[in-house]
C-alpha cells in the first residue's frame, strides 16, 4: 500500500472513530454576546428623525378609462417599481415623505388595422416600455397613531419621473412564404422622440404594515409632439391610472441608531 | 400644479421644525388627583393606581414641569428610556388591597356536580395532532393531578390577552360556562366588558388551561389541569397600538386582575421586540414592576417568555424578566428547548426563563381542535398547574407556590437560559416520597489540558423501578445504548456566576462532549445529566 493510500486510510479511520463516540450536540448557546449589541427599541412616533423604508411596487395598468386610438391590451401591462422612502412625523397624524427609486411602466398594445405605432404593419403584440426614475413627496396620516409603517396610514402625495429610457418592442409572426420557416421576430426601437420625457403623477395608497395598496395617477400626457411620426400630431394618450401593490421592508435597529445616539 | 405641491410640502416641512413628540408617563405627587390634571396639545391615554401616574401620549414639549397644573411633577419618558426615576416608585402604595388568602369554597365544583353537561362532541371538527393533547399535560405528570381530584377547584385565575374570540360557543368551554365560572371580564382596549372578539388568541390559551374534549364513548380528555377553576378575562393588548398603550392597557389589566382577587395571573402577552431595546429587559419597565406589584400582593404571577429565539430578538420580553414573575418557556417532547422559545438572561444577567411545558398543545377555538405551538400555550400549561399546587396547599403564599413549583421541576436545581429548571412535575407535590435518588453520580469530568475538560458518561442500567429494593447496574466501562435519549447539559459560568456558554447534548457511547474552558478564567463547568450535577472549578 502506497503512502498516500495509509495516510487516506488512517484520517477516514480517525474521523469515523471520533464520529462513532462524539455526542449529538442539540442545543449550543453563548449568552456573552446578547447585549452587546448596539440598538434601542422602535421608536413608536420616531420624532425628530427620518425612517427609512425600502418598498417594492407592483402593479398594472387599470382599465378604467379609454385611451383614445390606441387599444390596451390589460394583460400585457406592467409596473414595477423600486423605492427608498424617507419619512417624518409632523405630529401624532401626519408625517411627511419623500423617495427616489426606479420604475418601469409597460403598455401593452393591441394591434388593429390603421394603428399608429406600426406604420400600418399588423404586429402579433406590441409593447410600450419606459424606464424612470421617480421622485416622490407625499404626506401621511396614521390611522394608527403614533406609528411610522407600522400600523394603519394612508398616502397622498406627487410623483415626478424622468424616463430616461423608452422602449417599443413590435413582435410578429414570420410568414412562411416570405421568410425561411415559421417563427418570431422582435424589432426593437429605443429612444424614442415622441415619448415625453416627463412625466408627473398625484398618488395615492393606504396600508398596514409591510404592505399597501395604491393607485397612481398621470397627469401628464404620454406622449410629445414629434414631426418624426403621426404628421407631427400629439399622439393619442395612453390609460393615466396605475394600481399598486407595495411591499415595504425596514430596518428596525438602522433606523433606531439614531435614536439611541441621541440619548 | 407640481410647483404648488412642492411649494406646500416645504412649508409643512419647515413648520415641522424640531418637533419631539413624547409619550410619558407623569408620575403625580401624592397630593395630586388625577381628575385635577388638564393637559393641552397631548392625551392622556390611561391612569394606573399602584403608580398614581398619568400616561400622556403625543405631546411636544418636552418638559411638563410647565404645566402649571401639576404639583411637584415627575416625568418618566418612555421615549427617552433608560432614564433615571426622580423617586422610587417601587415604594408607591398600593391604593386598593386585594385578598391574599385561597377562597376554596368550590363553587365550581359543586356547580359541575349538579350541572355539568360535558357535550357529546361528535359535531365537533377535529384536526391536527391528536396525540399530542396527552403529551401536554404528561410532560408535567398532569395526569396525576386529575387522577387525584386536583383540578384548581377554588383558585382565581386571571387570563390577560388579545381577546377571546369563539369562547361563548366552544364546547370546551361549556363546563365553565353553565357554572359560571367566568366571574367577570373587561376590555382594557374598548373599556367595555365585552373580551370575544378581536382574537381567539386568548381562547386557545383558555383551552391550556380549562379546555374539556369529549368524544362519543369515551372519557373526557382534558386539555389544561385547572377545568375547574374560576377565571377572569381581560383583553390587554391591541396590535399595532402604541408601546404607551400597550403598557396602560397591561398596567390597567394587572390592577384589575388584583382588585378582582385573583390568585393566579397569567398572560401570554410579551412586551419586547419592537417596543423595548434588550437592554431594556432588566425587570425595570413598568410593565415588569406592575407584574411585581402584583406577586408582592400574593399573586402568583406568570407570562410567556415569548417566540423570538429565531430572530434578532432572541431574548424574553416583559414582563418575563421581572424576577418573580415565572416565565415559561416552550419545549420539544424530549425536553429540549423549542427552537422558537425565547432565551434568557434578562439584561442584568438574572436567570431566565424559570421553567419550561410543552410548546406544541393541542387546542380549541369555535370548536376546532387542533395543534398550536408557542409559549403562549406552554405558560397557561404551567398556571393551570400552579393552580392544582394551590389547592392541594390553599395555606401557601404565593411566594412558597413559586419556590416549590420551581424545586419540583426536572433539572432543578440545575438551569440555564434555554430551559429553566425544566418542567415541573405533579410527583413532587402528590408523592414525595417517591422522588428518586438523586447522589449517585452518572458522570465524571476529566481535565484533558489546562483548556478542555471531558465528561465522560457512566452508564446505569436501573432495573425494577417500582420496587423498593430497586437495582442500579453501574458499569463504568459500559457505553450509553443508543435507545438511551437522557439529555446532558453543560454550562460553562464565569467568575461572577454568569453562564457565558451553554450545551444540551445526547450522550453517544461514553461521550459526554469536550468542552473549552480557557475562555472562563475562574469560572466553571457545571454539568447535570440523570438527575446528578457535579460542578468543576477553574480557581
Amino acid at each position: 500500500m502506497s503512502a498516500p493510500i495509509k495516510y487516506f486510510f488512517l484520517i477516514v479511520f480517525s474521523v469515523l472513530t471520533l464520529m462513532s463516540t462524539a455526542q449529538k450536540v442539540l442545543l449550543h448557546r453563548k449568552s456573552a454576546a446578547l447585549f452587546q449589541r448596539n440598538e434601542t427599541a422602535q421608536s413608536m412616533s420616531n420624532a425628530g428623525s427620518w425612517f427609512y423604508t425600502r418598498t417594492t411596487l407592483l402593479g398594472s395598468v387599470l382599465p378604467i378609462e379609454q385611451s383614445g386610438d390606441f387599444d390596451i391590451a390589460y394583460p400585457g401591462c406592467f409596473f414595477f417599481g423600486n423605492d427608498h422612502r424617507f419619512t417624518r412625523p409632523l405630529g401624532r397624524h401626519f408625517s411627511l415623505g419623500w423617495g427616489l427609486g426606479f420604475q418601469l411602466l409597460t403598455y401593452g398594445i393591441k394591434q388593429q388595422s390603421g394603428n399608429i405605432l406600426s406604420n400600418q404593419v399588423i404586429y402579433k403584440r406590441q409593447s410600450l416600455n419606459t424606464y424612470a426614475l421617480p421622485l416622490d413627496f407625499f404626506v401621511r396620516q396614521h390611522i394608527t397613531q403614533k406609528s411610522n409603517t407600522l400600523g394603519w396610514y394612508w398616502d397622498f402625495g406627487w410623483k415626478g419621473c424622468w424616463n430616461f429610457y423608452q422602449l417599443l418592442i413590435s413582435q410578429e409572426e414570420l410568414d412562411p412564404s416570405i421568410h425561411q420557416g415559421v417563427g418570431r421576430r422582435h424589432i426593437y426601437n429605443s429612444r424614442l422622440d415622441y415619448v415625453s420625457r416627463w412625466a408627473q403623477f398625484g398618488v395615492l395608497r393606504i396600508g398596514k404594515g409591510h404592505m399597501a395598496v395604491g393607485v397612481m395617477h398621470r397627469f401628464t400626457h404620454f406622449f410629445k409632439s414629434s414631426s418624426s411620426i403621426y404628421s407631427g400630431q400629439l399622439l393619442p394618450d395612453l390609460p393615466r391610472w396605475i394600481g399598486t401593490l407595495e411591499f415595504t421592508f425596514w430596518n428596525r435597529n438602522k433606523s433606531a441608531k439614531k435614536d439611541e445616539d441621541e440619548l | 400644479m407640481p410647483r404648488t405641491v412642492i411649494t406646500i410640502l416645504c412649508v409643512l416641512y419647515l413648520s415641522s421644525g424640531q418637533a419631539q413628540l413624547r409619550d410619558c408617563w407623569l408620575f403625580l405627587s401624592p397630593s395630586t388627583s388625577p381628575e385635577e390634571i388638564e393637559l393641552s396639545e397631548c392625551k392622556i391615554e390611561g391612569y394606573s393606581v399602584w403608580f398614581h401616574a398619568l400616561a400622556v401620549s403625543g405631546t411636544q414639549n418636552p418638559s411638563f414641569y410647565e404645566c402649571s397644573m401639576i404639583d411637584s411633577l415627575q416625568c418618566y419618558s418612555t421615549e427617552l428610556w433608560p432614564c433615571q426615576l426622580s423617586r422610587d416608585i417601587t415604594d408607591t402604595t398600593i391604593i386598593e388591597e386585594s385578598s391574599s388568602s385561597f377562597d376554596t369554597t368550590g363553587i365550581v365544583s359543586d356547580a359541575m356536580d349538579s350541572t355539568w353537561n360535558i357535550p357529546n362532541v361528535s359535531d365537533w371538527e377535529v384536526t391536527g395532532d391528536v396525540s399530542v393533547k396527552y403529551e401536554q399535560l404528561e410532560m408535567m405528570q398532569g395526569y396525576d393531578w386529575i387522577h387525584t381530584g386536583f383540578n384548581g377547584d377554588g383558585v382565581k385565575i386571571a387570563v390577560l390577552d388579545a381577546g377571546f374570540e369563539g369562547f361563548m360557543n366552544d364546547s370546551a368551554f361549556q363546563h365553565l360556562i353553565e357554572a359560571g365560572a367566568i366571574l367577570d371580564t373587561y376590555d382594557f382596549v374598548k373599556k367595555d366588558n365585552n373580551v370575544f372578539h378581536s382574537s381567539n388568541h386568548g381562547t386557545q390559551v383558555m383551552a391550556c388551561l380549562s379546555g374539556i374534549q369529549k368524544e362519543e364513548g369515551t372519557e373526557a380528555q382534558y386539555l389544561g389541569l385547572a377545568t375547574c377553576a374560576q377565571y377572569l378575562l381581560a383583553r390587554a393588548e391591541q396590535s399595532f397600538s402604541g408601546r404607551l398603550v400597550k403598557e396602560v392597557n397591561f398596567i390597567n389589566a394587572l390592577e384589575w386582575a388584583v382588585n378582582k382577587g385573583a390568585h393566579i395571573i397569567t398572560s401570554s402577552l410579551i412586551f419586547g421586540e419592537q417596543l423595548y431595546t434588550r437592554q431594556q429587559m432588566n425587570g425595570k419597565s413598568l410593565i415588569s414592576l406592575a407584574a411585581e406589584k402584583a406577586y408582592e400582593k400574593n399573586v402568583l404571577v406568570l407570562n410567556s417568555a415569548g417566540n423570538s429565539d429565531q430572530n434578532h430578538w432572541e431574548i424574553l420580553g416583559a414582563p418575563g424578566d421581572a424576577e418573580h414573575v415565572l416565565t415559561i418557556g416552550a419545549c420539544e417532547w424530549n425536553g429540549l428547548k423549542s427552537s422558537f422559545s425565547s432565551v434568557g438572561p434578562t439584561a442584568d444577567w438574572r436567570p431566565k426563563p424559570d421553567l419550561i411545558a410543552r410548546g406544541s398543545v393541542f387546542v380549541t377555538s369555535n370548536n376546532v381542535f387542533t395543534t398550536e405551538s408557542g409559549t403562549s400555550f406552554s405558560c397557561p400549561l404551567v398556571a393551570g398547574f400552579a393552580a392544582c399546587v394551590m389547592q392541594l396547599h390553599p395555606d401557601w403564599s404565593a411566594e412558597k407556590v413559586r419556590s416549590e413549583l420551581l424545586q419540583s421541576a426536572t433539572l432543578f436545581p440545575y438551569r440555564d437560559y434555554a430551559h429553566g429548571y425544566g418542567i415541573p412535575q405533579a410527583g413532587y407535590f402528590l408523592f414525595p416520597s417517591d422522588l428518586p435518588p438523586s447522589d449517585s453520580a452518572t458522570f465524571h469530568l476529566e481535565m484533558m489540558s489546562d483548556q478542555v475538560v471531558e465528561v465522560v458518561v457512566h452508564y446505569k442500567e436501573v432495573t425494577n423501578l417500582q420496587a423498593e429494593d430497586e437495582e442500579i447496574v453501574e458499569d463504568p466501562d459500559t457505553e450509553v445504548p443508543e435507545d438511551e435519549n437522557h439529555l446532558l447539559y453543560v454550562q460553562l459560568l464565569d467568575s461572577l456566576g454568569r453562564i457565558v456558554e451553554y450545551w444540551t447534548v445526547v450522550p453517544e457511547g461514553k461521550m459526554g462532549g469536550l468542552y473549552d474552558i480557557s475562555g472562563v478564567p475562574g469560572g466553571a463547568l457545571k454539568v447535570y445529566y440523570k438527575k446528578y450535577i457535579q460542578q468543576m472549578d477553574f480557581r
